[in-house]
């Protein structure tokens, strides 16, 4: 017996006749399943054997989407200019925030890599999220934002320790 | 080009944030108008006599002060060289006539008003004196004579008008003229200082006589000198031989000389002829010493004879009074207080209702001199006389007394102003005990806890007192009694250090020996003690005299330390005056007396070290070039002194500096000579070394260029500037005048070495210098296009430190980049000075007090050599301003707004607790204090920040997000029943 109760079922007689009224025809709950009717979804016992090339090919989908970004990553660091300004300074970020994002759930992502090939993708993968992220870095390094210069840490520099006092002037 | 205009726009409008709104004048500063001390001093006799006074004094200033509270109702300031000083003064009905520069400007002034009259110029020789006195014809005066060097005048009061005019004989050695009126005529008597005394008589209408000379070696410009009464002796007092020089002007031979010693009248660095007294005849009041007077008489075998004794009185005036002659005379009635005596001269009896009695503070010295008024009281129909009296003191001091009170006075000696330092306050109890709680650590926790319990106590109850009082109201806790004489006492809680440490003690040492503790955020005076026997240094007419905050604040079980170097006025030796810059509270010696240090001090200097309690020792050298320490405890600095110790003095003299090593041995310092360099004395003169302030922290040690690398500064900690003045010597081919010129070097204090030499042809002095960091700023004249200006040099090291850690002259770096620009002024300066901050952080600003009156605060970036000719994408990058000759002077910049202030001496700067702040003290005749900030305030919120608009904000803000979580909170259910 189905339990399944669809919208269009009317219930004539049913124990919803009492409140609802306008329930007009019975549902089959008693009677006999028509014949060739199953009760169950056919569910093949296998939908398809495992191919191994489309595995393959799909881990290397996963392996290869970092690498595909960065043509685009170019036209946005390209169109974002080098002025320290809101929107390239979001760019900036977004670009080194989704590698990270990508590498701290690379244990996921690894899972759905499979096949022969798999350490090789697994390294293509990391080696196009690291691509990425020193593309990120070059992005700052051309704006700036890296503390590369003498300038940068010219705050830290300690004055010079005095070796000699002197003193003296005009004679009274 | 739009980008470069509008930077330049940028540059002229950085002023712009220092100015200040209207409601906040007078917020953080103040200024104190100040005379100076009194050389004349008149009652005003119209409208109303007695209400006001006129005075001149050694300042060049001419003021009318009111007689109530010691206001100043108006004020001329003139020249503070000798174009401005003033010879004579001169008061009828409602004129005031001043004679100045020797004859140069007689000027007659509305009294009431301060507005000129008439202005009239006699003479252009302003270095020998004038005299001048009102003529009395057929009862009217309505005409002055002026005597220049050369010419007697005589003038009309109302219009200035000459009447008619004689040229006197010797006018080219004589320097000044004595004059009487008598029946027909006028006798001069002309002092040539060192020579001669000339005597003329004129006739009434400018008829010169034959002049008789008479040789007066003797005789010098300042020597008290009066011609008698009867118009027929003059007498001089020659201090070398302590006597009294007579001439009879009728029979003019020969000076006859009267040994006081003789006729037992004692003689002192003070004693001069202080006046005539014509009640008593051929009377004289000499002055024998501080405290006594003589009145001597001219007997008739030319001789004088003492008349009386006026003992223990500092000083006496005879003034006319209904018919009377009434010496008064001051005299001391108790350890603080004074009495005023009136004597009737004729019948030689006391008038007892002239006779005051008032409190007199030990702390200005004793009277000098007596200005009385003598008046007929109206409302009582006895017509009995009563006598207001302004006296000036020692220690320059003006007073007023009426009706036995000290009414006012005037601290003129805060006009004379030659040193300065502000000290920080202490801090309240409850934080020394906080401080004590972690300053010691060899302690068990328990006996901290219990420290800490007591000091929070001790928290709450000052919190729950200062609550309390603000509930109930202020309450008088004392009452102001009749006799105080001091202002009110400054209470315990009130000398504590604020939050930012904005309010300080501004310690200042004037010429007149005395010293100040003035409190910043009123102005008004915290405590003052007075050094008859401190006298500055004197080095080619500039005074000198050093404070040195030995001890700061901070060490608390300490007291802080200042300490005075002058020169002894008795001995000439060095005196020091140590004192605790907070109470005033002399330490060494007996009161008010120094410490005599038994030898001359040719140079003196502070160590940067502190012994074992916190004191900073100092080094003076005497004039045998041996060297002192001070106090002797700091000996022990030297044990464990990393650091060696070099002096240069400096000698102008010989235009030669010489370099020493300061060698500590166990039983004395020793001084050895190391090094020589002759700066050519035949071609120039040394007029100035400018050393770097201890005080100025650097804290970047860089700066970043254009393409971010660093150019290191140069900042050698023994480089000193040392400006020398000097005329060019002609040469045959250009036939001009000789041109002035003035060479700047820059020296290691300790090798000797030159590390920069520069010098400005066609230009002169005044050089005033700035040095700090690694630049120099000094601001001179050019002759060749007659205009003021500013040069800047600052030094670099390069791209690369060579020492990073330490600076040692013995391995200096390569040789400093030097960077130099020059700038054009648009208007004269008095004096500069530039910002000093707590940490160095903050952009420094340049202070210039400037002729016009303003004191400018002008940013350092607008004088940085490195500002571009053309400017490039690199430069704008770094922030330099494009180069402009001119330096722009924006009226916002002027800190002082409106309070103008004329003839300053110098510009004193600060730190304050806060980064953003410096604290600046300007001194002169008059004194000004205010507070900058270069870098605007970054570090604390605005005046007018909105807590109430911000807070509510925030509030309301708060509450809309918990409100609308719940309303979400609650939709989101009512979703879920769906």
């Amino acid at each position: 017996m189905s339990k399944r109760r669809h919208k269009w079922t009317i219930d004539f007689v049913g124990s919803g006749r009492g409140r609802n009224d306008r329930a007009i025809v019975s549902s089959a709950e008693n009677l006999p399943t028509p014949v060739g009717f199953v009760d169950a979804t056919i569910v093949p016992d296998k939908i398809r054997d495992a191919d191994p090339t489309l595995i393959i090919k799909r881990s290397w989908d996963i392996a290869l989407g970092p690498i595909k970004q960065i043509p685009m990553n170019m036209f946005i660091m390209w169109m974002a200019g080098s002025s320290i300004s809101i929107f390239p300074i979001m760019m900036v970020g977004m670009m080194f925030f989704r590698p990270i994002q990508a590498m701290l759930a690379i244990q996921n992502t690894f899972k759905s890599i499979e096949g022969d090939q798999a350490a090789f993708q697994k390294l293509v993968y990391c080696i196009g999220n690291m691509l990425c992220l020193a593309m990120a870095v070059y992005k700052c390094q051309t704006m700036g934002l890296l503390p590369t210069h003498a300038s940068d840490w010219l705050a830290f520099v300690q004055p010079q320790q005095r070796m000699e006092w002197s003193g003296g002037g005009l004679l009274f | 080009m739009a980008v470069t205009g509008s930077i330049v726009f940028l540059a002229i409008f950085v002023g712009c944030s220092y100015a200040l709104f209207a409601d906040q004048a007078g917020l953080f500063d103040w200024k104190q108008d100040y005379v100076g001390k009194v050389k004349f001093l008149h009652w005003e006799q119209l409208p109303s006599a007695g209400k006001k006074v006129l005075l001149a004094s050694e300042k060049n200033v001419i003021a009318s002060v009111n007689a109530h509270d010691g206001s100043i109702v108006w004020r001329k300031i003139f020249e503070s060289d000798r174009r401005g000083r003033i010879d004579a003064f001169l008061h009828h009905g409602n004129a005031v006539v001043s004679v100045q520069a020797g004859g140069q400007f007689v000027r007659s002034w509305h009294a009431g008003s301060g507005s000129l009259n008439w202005e009239k110029s006699l003479t252009t020789d302003s270095a020998s004196w004038a005299s001048a006195f009102l003529l009395e014809r057929e009862g009217k005066r309505d005409r002055i004579i002026v005597t220049t060097s050369s010419t007697m005048h005589c003038l009309k009061l109302s219009d200035g008008l000459e009447e008619w005019r004689a040229e006197l004989p010797n006018s080219d050695t004589v320097n000044r003229w004595f004059v009487q009126g008598q029946s027909d005529g006028f006798v001069a008597v002309g002092v040539t200082a060192g020579q001669r005394v000339t005597v003329v008589s004129v006739g009434v209408e400018g008829k010169v006589k034959q002049p008789k000379n008479v040789p007066a070696p003797w005789i010098a410009l300042d020597t008290s000198c009066v011609i008698m009464e009867d118009s027929k002796h003059f007498v001089c007092y020659s201090a070398q031989t302590s006597s009294l020089q007579l001439l009879s002007l009728e029979a003019v031979s020969v000076f006859i000389p009267t040994d006081l010693k003789e006729l037992g009248v004692a003689t002192s660095n003070d004693s001069q002829i202080e006046a005539v007294v014509p009640e008593l005849g051929s009377t004289i009041m000499f002055r024998s010493l501080e405290n006594q007077l003589v009145l001597m008489s001219l007997t008739s075998q030319q001789a004088f004879s003492v008349h009386k004794v006026l003992d223990k009185t500092y000083t006496a005036q005879v003034t006319k009074h209904a018919e009377k002659s009434i010496l008064l005379t001051l005299a001391q009635a108790g350890p603080e207080s004074l009495k005023l005596t009136g004597v009737d001269f004729t019948a030689g009896t006391e008038i007892e209702d002239l006779s005051q009695t008032f409190p007199f503070a030990h702390y200005h010295g004793h009277p000098t001199k007596l200005y009385p008024f003598v008046f007929t009281k109206k409302k009582d129909s006895s017509n009995k006389p009563a006598c207001k009296l302004i006296f000036s003191s020692q220690d320059y001091s003006l007073h007023f007394v009426q009706k036995n009170k000290a009414q006012w006075r005037r601290e003129e000696s805060l006009s004379y102003i030659l040193t300065v330092q502000m000290v920080d306050l202490p801090v309240s109890e409850n934080q020394a005990k906080f401080e004590d709680e972690f300053g010691t650590k060899e302690e068990d926790i328990f006996a901290m806890f219990i420290k800490r319990l007591k000091a929070q106590f001790s928290q709450l109850k000052v919190f729950t007192m200062g609550l309390m009082d603000r509930v109930m109201g202020h309450t008088h806790h004392y009452t102001v009694s009749s006799d105080a004489i001091e202002e009110e006492e400054p209470e315990e809680e009130d000398l504590v250090r604020d939050d930012f440490n904005l309010h300080k003690i501004i310690v200042v040492a004037t010429a007149s020996g005395k010293i100040y503790g003035i409190r910043s955020h009123t102005g008004k005076i915290a405590w003052q003690q007075f050094v008859p026997d401190l006298v500055p240094f004197q080095r080619y007419g500039q005074l000198k005299l050093l404070l040195l905050v030995q001890r700061t604040t901070a060490h608390f079980p300490h007291a802080p330390q200042c300490t005075v170097l002058g020169v002894s006025k008795q001995t000439g030796n060095g005196l020091l005056i140590s004192f605790n810059p907070v109470t005033g509270a002399l330490l060494s010696g007996r009161q008010g007396q120094g410490h005599d240090l038994g030898f001359k001090v040719v140079q003196a200097e502070m160590l940067a070290e502190m012994d074992a309690e916190f004191l900073k020792g100092l080094i003076l050298i005497d004039d045998h070039n041996k060297p002192h320490i001070y106090p002797e405890s700091s000996q022990s600095v030297f044990k464990a002194l990393t650091m060696q110790l070099f002096f240069h003095l400096m000698n102008s003299e010989t235009g030669i500096m010489t370099g020493y090593r300061l060698t500590p041995s166990a039983s004395e310092l020793s001084l050895d000579e190391i090094w020589t360099l002759d700066l050519q004395k035949s071609q120039q003169t040394i007029t100035g070394v400018y050393g770097k302030r201890a005080i100025d922290l650097v804290h970047s040690q860089g700066r970043v260029l254009g393409d971010r690398s660093v150019l290191y500064k140069y900042l050698n900690p023994n480089l000193v500037a040392v400006v020398a003045e000097g005329e060019e010597i002609l040469s045959s081919s250009n036939n001009k005048g000789p041109s002035a010129f003035f060479s700047l070097y820059l020296i290691d204090g300790v090798t000797g070495h030159i590390v920069h030499h520069q010098t400005h042809k066609r230009s002169r002095g005044p050089v005033k210098v700035i040095h700090s960091e690694n630049w120099v700023v000094y601001t001179y004249f050019n002759e060749k296009y007659r205009r003021n200006e500013v040069g800047v040099l600052e030094l670099y090291e390069g791209r690369q430190q060579s020492n990073s850690t330490a600076f040692s002259s013995f391995s200096p770096p390569p040789p400093p980049l030097v960077m130099r620009q020059a700038y054009i002024f648009p208007e004269p300066i008095y004096a500069m000075a530039s910002t000093v901050t707590e940490k160095g952080i903050t952009s420094k600003n340049i202070i210039l007090a400037l002729k016009i009156g303003g004191v400018l605060s002008l940013p350092k970036a607008l004088l940085d050599p490195r500002r571009p000719v053309m400017p490039t994408q690199e430069t704008m990058e770094e922030g330099t301003i494009p180069y402009v000759p001119e330096i722009p002077l924006s009226t916002e910049a002027l800190v002082n707004y409106n309070r103008s202030i004329f003839n300053v001496d110098g510009v004193f700067t600060s730190p304050a607790g806060l980064e953003s702040t410096s604290l600046v003290f300007v001194h002169g005749i008059d004194i000004f204090y205010t507070r900058v900030m270069p870098s605007r305030m970054f570090d604390v919120l605005k005046e007018d920040f909105d807590y109430l608009f911000i807070g509510s904000v925030l509030g309301v803000m708060i509450l809309v997000s918990f409100i609308t979580q719940k309303l979400a909170a609650r939709k989101a259910l009512n979703r879920a029943w769906k």
